[in-house]
This record gives structure tokens, sequence and C-alpha cells, in this order.
């Protein structure tokens, strides 16, 4: 069980931040340690040099002026080193006074036979140690000199007993900040962590990740909340486009099994059947385009309606639509017409467009009635494209303005008439893809004005063909 | 004429292999894509109608196979993804044609025979006529029991359309697709008024009709 923790463990991201921290750590403590006793052993090398340039400068004066000279300055009081000199009867002939170097046995340095290289002897007290150099003088004289250097080697062993004992709570700090920053760091990670189990496990997409500030790892808690938001409103887009669809296709298709059945039951003959059959083929071709066009709708509102975006000359556009309604406009007996300049363009998906205009057009020309007339004009303003769709009909009374916008609704007028009642959603939701924006005025026996504001697009640059 | 109809749905398939036989074709099914693959690899149809989700080997796949064989027969696709995207998806791997689920037989049979007749290149007529009616293509003139009628463009490219394909049901998509070469659904049926428009140039002054609607399908020249 504690094996699985720690392997566990191991593979969080706290852990492994920790352990780098506290290794970093702890590395670069050791490292300024390890130059700190590598400048000390330097230093205890020095104090050797020291000893042995005295012990030049020693030998030269009594090579110079004779031992006397030699003795002399060696008792001076200045002389910080001990000095033995020693006859060629193998007899102590001066030794630096016993006061100043108490701590040593000095009767062992002089029972001690004079070495060539390094002599050590260790205080009688404590942890001191006399270091000692010779060299021979004329007529067999010897000379020694020497040092204490105590505080060197010790300081050398108190380092690094005291860089074991300080070890253990570099260690400690190390691990204890590692882990406190560590959990710091990661804290905006586990609250998207959090946030995100919660919603896997309940299905609740309301859940957001608290953001504090703004680092990398908090711009990310806002982008998963934007991602949230975005895939929140697909899918209650989703949700009600399936809510939409179940219910209004249930009327279609009740319509259609009342005419299969009373086919089935009557006893109307081949005539009859026919009749029926064709009834059912025009009913689900109602069906069909119902379908079709809640499914557009709902990919234009929740934004997955895949628009090809690109400029679009308005003028054609409202050209190609007008023309297209030009028989219908006729059989109605309204007159259409335009005031659109030539060279406005907007950003927008052509076929899209055209649906819309088509659809406003085509709302215009058959609420309008005889005699009546439909003006389409358009013109660019500041970054958008304004059209306007003004027809001289009945008008919408004001009651109803808001509803015209509802799926299957239908204003009294258009009871009559033939049409699903789902062109302005459709509309609506269309012109909001875009970025774009739908306005209607309308006075009750004069007629109405759909205005759409689309965003403009740069002129298109033709190339230019020599001809 | 022979066709191979690869369609898992069996009430679909015997509907569409029924329609064919009965417009004069040989056809054979399949009911999955291997098996499909298989048949059409042996090279011998005038033209596949093909569903794209089949079960082993999906309709796109297959196409591509086919292609790739150097078979270049006309190809429709029948899919019940309504996408522009699919559509564009469904024609860029070879295939000629593209209807959404659910479809009008009638619309499927004369898209496949104006396929058939583009990839057999028969050659262009001069002239149509059903009936009384004629149609110069090169004048651009039409007459009915010789008494010259006045057609605008879009009546114009109506009656050829209907004309090309005499007694066949053409749906208002294919109108609409064919004479304004849009593919949207406007509300107030435009295809109705021009349709009516002709009548009224081509039909009211006779006693026998021309022009036959069939309600909840489509429109069609007819002499009988």
């Amino acid at each position: 069980m504690p094996l699985n923790l720690l392997s566990g463990l191991r593979k969080t991201l706290i852990f492994r931040l920790t352990l780098s921290y506290s290794l970093i750590f702890v590395a670069s403590t050791m490292m300024l340690f390890g130059l700190s006793y590598f400048f000390l052993t330097v230093s205890v090398r020095d104090n050797q040099k020291i000893i042995q340039s005295r012990l030049k400068k020693f030998t030269s004066l009594a090579q110079n002026e004779g031992i006397p000279a030699l003795v002399q300055a060696a008792g001076d009081r200045r002389n910080k080193f001990f000095v033995r000199v020693v006859g060629p009867d193998k007899k102590t002939v001066f030794m630096s006074p016993a006061r100043s170097w108490s701590k040593f046995d000095l009767q062992m340095v002089e029972e001690r036979p004079v070495g060539t290289g390094w002599q050590y002897f260790h205080a009688r007290t404590d942890a001191d140690v006399l270091e000692v150099t010779s060299a021979h003088l004329a007529n067999g004289y010897t000379l020694q000199v020497g040092n204490d250097i105590e505080d060197r080697k010790e300081i050398l062993e108190d380092f690094r007993e005291t860089t074991i004992a300080v070890m253990i709570p570099i260690l400690v700090i190390g691990l204890a900040g590692g882990a406190f920053f560590a959990f710091r760091v990661t804290r905006p990670i586990r609250n998207l962590v959090q946030i995100t189990q919660s919603i896997v496990e309940t299905g609740n997409m309301d859940a957001r990740v608290p953001v504090v500030g703004d680092d990398e790892l908090n711009e990310l808690g806002k982008l998963f909340n934007r991602v949230l938001e975005k895939i929140e409103t697909l899918v209650q887009g989703m949700r009600g486009a399936l809510d939409n669809v179940a219910h209004d296709l249930r009327t279609p298709m009740a319509r259609l099994r009342a005419i299969a059945e009373t086919a089935l039951q009557s006893d109307s003959g081949r005539q009859g059947r026919k009749e029926a059959l064709m009834a059912c083929l025009e009913e689900s071709e109602r069906v069909l385009t119902l379908l079709n066009t809640l499914m557009d709708i709902s990919e234009a509102e929740t934004g997955t309606m895949k628009l090809d975006l690109a400029p679009v000359n308005v003028s054609a556009l409202i050209g190609e639509i007008v023309e297209l309604y030009e028989y219908v406009a006729e059989a109605e007996d309204v007159a259409v017409s335009c005031n659109v300049p030539d060279d406005i363009f907007m950003r927008a998906d052509r076929n899209r467009m055209r649906q819309v205009l088509a659809n406003l057009l085509d709302n215009a020309v058959k609420y309008t009635g005889p005699a009546g007339s439909v003006v389409i004009e358009a013109r660019a303003r500041d970054d958008q494209i304004v059209i306007r769709v003004q027809d001289s009909g009945a008008g919408i009374p004001p009651a109803e303005i808001p509803k015209i916008w509802h799926r299957l609704h239908r204003g009294d007028a258009s009871r009559s008439r033939p049409g699903l009642g789902l062109g302005l959603s459709l509309v609506a939701a269309v012109v909001k893809a875009h970025n774009g924006r739908i306005a209607v005025e309308s006075t009750l026996g004069s007629g109405s004005v759909f205005t759409l504001y689309m965003p403009a697009a740069p002129q298109p640059v033709k190339l230019s063909v020599a001809v | 004429m022979r066709i191979l109809v690869i369609e898992d749905d069996a009430k679909i398939a015997a509907f569409v292999a029924k329609g064919l036989k009965q417009a004069g074709f040989a056809v054979d099914q399949a009911a999955d894509g291997e098996e499909g693959l298989q048949l059409a690899l042996m090279g011998c149809y005038d033209a596949l109608v093909i569903d794209v989700m089949l079960p082993r080997l999906d309709g796109l796949t297959l196409i591509n196979r086919v292609r790739q064989k150097g078979i270049d027969g006309p190809v429709i696709i029948l899919s019940a993804k309504r996408s522009v995207d699919d559509r564009i998806k469904g024609l860029q791997t070879g295939s000629d044609d593209y209807l959404t689920k659910p479809f009008s037989f009638s619309e499927l049979l004369a898209r496949l025979q104006a396929l058939i007749r583009r990839s057999t290149h028969v050659t262009e007529p001069s002239r149509l006529t059903v009936g009384d009616l004629s149609l110069d293509l090169f004048t651009r003139e039409a007459a009915r029991a010789d008494r010259k009628i006045e057609l605008q463009p879009r009546e114009f490219a109506l009656l050829e359309y209907l004309m090309r394909n005499p007694g066949r049901v053409l749906s208002k998509n294919m109108i609409m697709e064919h004479v304004w070469g849009y593919d949207f659904d406007p509300q107030t049926n435009v295809v109705d008024v021009l349709v009516c428009r002709l009548r009224n140039k081509v039909d009211r002054d006779f006693d026998r009709k021309l022009i036959h609607t069939q309600r909840g399908v489509g429109y069609a020249v007819k002499s009988s």
C-alpha cells in the first residue's frame, strides 16, 4: 500500500517539481561548500610555503652572518615562528621559548631525530598541530622552522563536520521549499483538474475555473472557461434544436398519418388512393424542407454553420434575387425596384446571403398585395453595409413584432399563405452568424422596413489584364 | 444499359431497382461495399448508384478504388448527409452527381439518364419536339401547331429542360438548380410561378395539355 502510494506520488507534478527544486538547492549548496573547502585547503598549503620561505630566510642569515645572528633573529619578539637550531652534536643550540609553544611537548621535538620532510607534532591539550620543516646549515648545524597550523587544519575538519551536519537541514529546507513552491505553482492546474473531473462526473457544465492573475496557467484557465462556454452554448443549442425538431415534426407527421389512414379506410377507389398518395408525397416534401430549415437555423444559431466568407458584390447579389422573384412579383402585381450602388461589397457567404435576401423579398412581395411596391436599397455606412427592404404592405401590429423572429410563428395575415413560418428565424440566425444584425420597423397600414447591417468588405482588387 | 445499385437498405435498394427495371435498365444489386466493389470492377456497368454509408467498405473508398482501376462510367452517390462539404467530398472523390436521402425516384432517374447521355456522347439535337410543340435550340424559338410562342429566357430554359427529358418528372429542386443555378429552397415556389407562366403560353389555347404536374414530385412534359 505505501509502495503504491509512493509510485502514485512519483507520477505527480508536485512531487517531481519538489524533487527537482530540492535537488538543485542541495546541489548548489554543496557546490558552495565544496568551493570553500577547496580554498581552505589551498590556504593550508600556503602555510607550508610561508614556513619554507622563513626557513630560507633564516638559512641565508646563518650563512651570511653566522649562527649568532640567526639565534638573535629567532629570539626576536617579532618572530612568530617556532625555531630550533641543532648543533653538530645533536644538542639544541637554540629553541623558541617554551612559553610561546607551551601547547606542544617540546621535549618530544628535541628527542625526535630531525627529518628531511615535514614533521607534525600534536599538542598535548587540543587538536593543534605544529608543522615543522628543516634545513642543514654549514658546520653540521641544523635549522628547524615551524608554525602552528592548528586553526586551518581544525577549520578544515570542522568544516567537514559542519557540512555534514548542515546538509540535513538544507535537505529539509530544500524539500519543504520545493513542496511549497510546487504546490503554489500547480494550484491553477489542480483547479483545472478538479473542475474537469466534476464536469466529467456530473455532466454539469456550469462550473468554471477560478482565475486569479495573468500568468500562463491562468491564461489556460481562462481559455478553458471559454471552451466550456462554447461547448455549453453548443450543447444547449443542440438540445434546443432536437426539442424543436421533435415538436415541429409532430404536426406534419400527424397530417401524413391522417391522410394515409383516411385513404386506407375509405373506399375511394383507384383515383382516390392516387390522390392520397400524392398528398402524402407533398406532405413528406414539406417535412423534409422543414427539417432542413430547422437544421440550418440551429447550425446558424450554435455557430456550427459553415460559412464560406468572401467579398460579395451587394448590387449583383440583390440583382440576382430580384430577378429570381421577377415573375412572382409580376404575378402578385407588386413593383420591385432597387437602389443599390455598384461598388459596395460585404463580407458574407454568397449562398447564405442569397437565401436571406430571397426570404426577405419573398415576405415583402407576399404581404404587400396587388398594386403595392417593394424597394430595396443598400449603402455603405462606416464599416457596415446597410440593406433596407421596404414594402408597402399592411404592416405588422406592434405586439407581433418581437414574435416574428420566433420559429413557426405566423402572423394572422400570413396564415392563409403557404409557408413554414421559419423564414425570418432563418434570416435572423444566418445574419447573426455573419456577425450582422437585422432590425424591423413597421407602421400598420403603410408597410414594414427590414434593415440588415452586414460587415462590409474592401473592394476586391481586380487583376488588371492588358487588352 | 446495365446499372449496379450498391445500397445496404433492402427497401431502398428494392425500390430503386424496381424503378430502374421499369425504366428499361438491367439492374444488379449489392448489399455491401466489398460485394459492390467486386461487381463494379468487372467493368460491365453503364452507371453505378452508390450509398455512402455501406457495411464493410464505405462508398467513397469504393468509388476511389473503382476510379483507380480506370473505370470512369457515371457514378451517383446517395447519401443522408446534406451539407455542402459532404457533397463536395463526394464529388471530389470521383462521383458525378450527389443525391440526398430522402430522394424522389424520378429525380434519380432523370439525373442518371442525363449522366448516361453525357457519357455516351449522344449528338446534340438542334431541335426538340414533344407532340405538336417544337423548340429550335439554334434560333431559340418555340412553336406549337406552327404558331410561334414568345418566350422569355427563363421560360425558354425551363421548357428546354422539360423537353430534353420528355415524359420524365423533374422535381422543383432540379428545375431550380437547372434554370437558375441555385440550390436553395425559396419560400414561395418561384418554380411554380414560372411553370404557371409557361403553361399560359404553351397550353392555354389548346385542349391537349402538354405540361403536367405530378403533385408532390414535380413537372413533366408529355404528349399523351
